[in-house]
C-alpha cells in the first residue's frame, strides 16, 4: 500500500559555518506515491528551507549538517546542482509562492514553458512548442496560442500562477511541490488554483507536497499533514485525525487559534491565542521548543527533546501530549 | 437614534494614472456608530485601502460626503483637517514599512504627541510608556529600533501609536494579514480588549471573512467600487444575499474536516 517515493532523513540544516545555529533539527518524512502531503508551519519553522533543500536550491548562507534526501530509493546529489538540474522539473517540479517573480519580465510566457522543455529533451521545435500549448491548455488557460506570447505583466496573478504550475509540470515529475501557491493570491483564485491541481493530480498521479499555513486549505485538500516548529517535526498524521485529535500541543493551540466561524473558541479574548512567540534559532535551549509557550510544560520538556512517538499512522514528539479530542 | 460616528453618503473618488482615469470608489454609502466595529471586506483591487485613505484625508475624494460626528470632512485642506486628525487614526499593513527605521520606539510612539503640541516633554513620553504596557511591549525595550522587534511587537508599536492620540475612531487597514495565526490571535485579542476598555470604534478592512466573522459587529461587502452588502456578521456568513458574497464564501476553506468541502474545491463537481 504505502509506496515512499520521497524520503528525508534525519535532515539538518545550520548557519553556514555555525553549526550551532540550526533551521532544521533532524527533520524525517516521507511523500507516498500520488498523495498530497501538507507541510504545516509558521514563519522560520523550516517548511521553506526544506522544500529548498529537496530541489537543491539552498541559498549559500545555509549549509547541510547531516541528513538524506532519497528520491525512488536513491539519494539526490543536493549539493552537486549540476546533477540537480536533471532532478528539477524532470524528476521534482516546483511551484512558488510569487508567480510573478518566478517568472522572467522580459519573456513571453510560453518560451519560459518552452525552455524547461528543451532543457530536459531533445524535441524538434515545433513539438516542443506543440507541448507548451497543450500545457497552457492544460492549465485551464484561454486562448493558449495567443497567450503563449504575452508577457507576464499582461497576465493576473492567478494566470501567472497556472503558468508556473504548467512549467513545474512540463516534464511529467514524479513529485511537485508547491510552497505556498496560493498565499498571494485572492480566495476565489486560490480555491481555482487548488482544484487545478487536484485535478492534475487524478489525471497524472503526481505527488504534491502542499507547504502552506492556512489550515483551510490543508483541511480540504491534504492526505497527510505534517507540523513543524521552530526547526522540528513536531506531529505527523493522517488529515482527518490531525484535525480531530491532535496530540501536539501546539498543534492544538494552532488549530485553535485559527478563526472559525463554525466553532466559537473565545475565552475571555475572541481568538484562543498561543501566549508568546518563536524562539530565535540562536536559542540554544535545549529541551523542547515550544516549551516556553506551552502550558504542560515541565522541567522534563525543558531538559530534554522529546523522542518521536507512534500510534500507528499518528506521530508526535512530546512529552505531554494532550489527551482531549476537539469537540 | 443617536448619530453614527461617521457617515459617508455617495462617495467617490477617482485619479488619472498616466492617460486613463481609474475610478476605485464608485458611490459608496455606510455608517460607523460610536463602540461599532465595522468590517468592511472584499478582494484585492477592491477599493478597500482608497476608501479608508480618502477617509484619512489622505486622497482627496471627488464627489460626495464624509461625516465625522455631524461634521463634513470631505475634500477638507490639510490647516481643517488638522483639528479631526487626533480623533481618527490608523494601523497598517505592514508592520515593516510603516515605522521609520531610524527613531527609537519610544519617539515613535510620542511622535504624533509632539506634531499636535500635546503636554510637554516629559508628559509626552510618560504617555508613550503607559501606551507601551498598555499593548504589551516590555518598557526597557523603549530605547531599542524598530527592526530589534518582531513582526507580532511591530504591529503593537503602530497600535500603540494610533492609540497614543487617544482617538474615536481606529481604522485599521489589514492589520494582521502580514502575521502568523498565532500572532494574528494575539494582536486581534489586543484590539477586542482596546475597544472594549478604551470605547473606540473601528474600521476593519480585511479580505478574510472569515476572520472579521469572529469579532465584528456589522460587515459591508465590497466588490469593485461599491459596497454589495451589509448586515451583521453572521447573518452575511450564515445567509450571504450578494451573488459576490456567495461566490466568496464557498471558495472559502473552513479549517475543520467535518465540513464538506466547499464546493469550488471539488473536481467531481467539474
Amino acid at each position: 500500500m504505502t509506496n515512499p517515493i520521497l524520503q528525508v532523513e534525519n535532515l539538518q540544516i545550520c548557519v553556514r559555518k555555525k553549526p550551532g545555529v540550526l533551521i532544521l533539527r533532524g527533520v524525517s518524512f516521507h511523500v507516498n506515491a500520488g498523495e498530497t502531503l501538507a507541510i504545516v508551519g509558521e514563519s522560520g519553522c523550516g517548511k521553506s528551507m526544506t522544500s529548498l533543500a529537496i530541489m537543491g536550491l539552498l541559498p549559500d548562507a545555509v549549509e547541510r549538517l547531516s541528513g538524506t534526501i532519497r528520491f525512488k530509493g536513491r539519494e539526490l546529489p543536493i549539493t552537486d546542482n549540476r546533477a540537480m538540474r536533471k532532478v528539477r522539473a524532470a524528476e521534482i517540479g516546483m511551484v512558488f509562492q510569487e508567480p510573478m517573480a518566478a517568472l522572467d519580465p522580459l519573456y513571453p510566457v510560453g518560451k519560459q514553458v518552452l525552455e524547461v522543455i528543451e532543457e530536459h529533451e531533445k524535441l524538434p521545435r515545433a513539438m516542443a512548442w506543440a507541448r507548451v500549448i497543450d500545457l497552457l491548455s492544460k492549465v485551464d488557460l484561454p486562448n493558449p496560442e495567443t497567450l503563449a506570447w504575452s508577457y507576464p505583466h499582461k497576465l493576473s496573478g492567478g494566470q501567472l500562477q497556472r503558468v508556473v504550475i504548467a512549467m513545474a509540470l512540463a516534464c511529467n515529475p514524479d513529485v511537485l511541490i508547491a510552497d505556498e501557491p496560493t498565499t498571494a493570491l485572492d480566495v476565489t483564485v486560490q480555491a481555482q488554483i487548488m482544484r487545478l491541481l487536484k485535478r492534475l493530480q487524478r489525471d497524472t498521479g503526481v505527488a504534491i507536497v502542499l507547504i502552506t499555513h492556512n489550515l483551510g486549505l490543508v483541511a480540504h485538500t491534504a492526505d497527510r499533514v505534517m507540523v513543524m516548529y521552530a526547526g522540528n517535526k513536531a506531529e505527523e498524521a493522517p488529515t482527518r485525525d490531525l484535525f480531530l485529535n491532535p496530540r501536539h500541543p501546539y498543534t492544538r493551540g494552532l488549530l485553535d487559534a485559527t478563526p472559525n466561524p463554525e466553532r466559537a473558541s473565545a475565552q475571555g479574548g475572541v481568538l484562543r491565542e498561543i501566549p508568546g512567540t518563536v524562539p530565535s534559532i540562536a536559542d540554544p535551549m535545549p529541551g523542547c521548543r515550544f516549551a516556553p509557550r506551552c502550558a504542560n510544560a515541565s522541567d522534563l520538556c525543558r531538559a530534554r527533546f522529546p523522542d518521536p512517538t507512534f500510534e500507528g499512522a499518528h506521530g508526535f514528539a512530546c512529552h505531554h501530549p494532550v489527551t482531549d479530542a476537539r469537540v | 437614534m443617536t448619530n453614527p460616528l461617521l457617515r459617508i453618503d455617495d462617495l467617490h473618488v477617482s485619479f488619472r494614472v498616466g492617460k486613463q482615469t481609474i475610478h476605485p470608489v464608485r458611490g459608496i454609502s455606510l455608517h460607523l456608530n460610536r463602540g461599532e466595529t465595522l468590517a468592511l471586506v472584499g478582494e484585492s483591487g477592491c477599493g478597500k485601502t482608497t476608501l479608508a485613505r480618502t477617509i484619512l484625508g489622505l486622497q482627496a475624494p471627488s464627489s460626495g460626503v464624509i461625516e465625522y460626528d455631524g461634521n463634513d470632512i470631505a475634500g477638507l485642506d490639510r490647516f481643517r483637517l488638522k483639528r479631526y486628525r487626533p480623533h481618527i487614526q490608523c494601523v497598517f499593513q505592514d508592520p515593516f514599512s510603516s515605522l521609520n527605521p531610524r527613531k527609537r520606539v519610544e519617539q515613535l510612539i510620542r511622535e504624533p504627541l509632539d506634531i499636535h503640541q500635546i503636554g510637554d516633554k516629559s508628559t509626552r513620553l510618560k504617555r508613550a510608556h503607559e501606551m507601551m504596557e498598555r499593548v504589551g511591549l516590555p518598557i526597557d525595550w523603549a530605547r531599542r529600533f524598530p527592526h530589534e522587534f518582531s513582526g507580532g511587537q511591530r504591529q503593537r508599536i503602530g497600535i500603540a501609536r494610533a492609540l497614543v492620540m487617544q482617538p474615536d475612531l481606529l481604522i485599521c487597514d489589514e492589520p494582521v494579514s502580514a502575521l502568523d495565526v498565532s500572532i494574528q490571535a494575539q494582536i486581534i485579542n489586543l484590539l477586542w480588549e482596546l475597544k472594549r476598555d478604551m470605547g473606540l470604534s473601528y474600521l476593519f478592512i480585511s479580505h478574510d471573512l472569515m476572520l472579521v466573522e469572529t469579532f465584528a459587529d456589522r460587515v459591508a461587502m465590497m466588490y469593485k467600487g461599491e459596497i454589495v452588502e451589509t448586515g451583521p456578521a453572521r447573518q452575511v456568513w450564515s445567509n450571504p444575499q450578494h451573488e459576490f458574497t456567495r461566490r466568496m464564501i464557498d471558495a472559502i476553506p473552513v479549517p475543520d474536516v467535518t465540513r464538506p468541502t466547499p464546493p469550488a474545491f471539488r473536481i467531481d463537481a467539474e
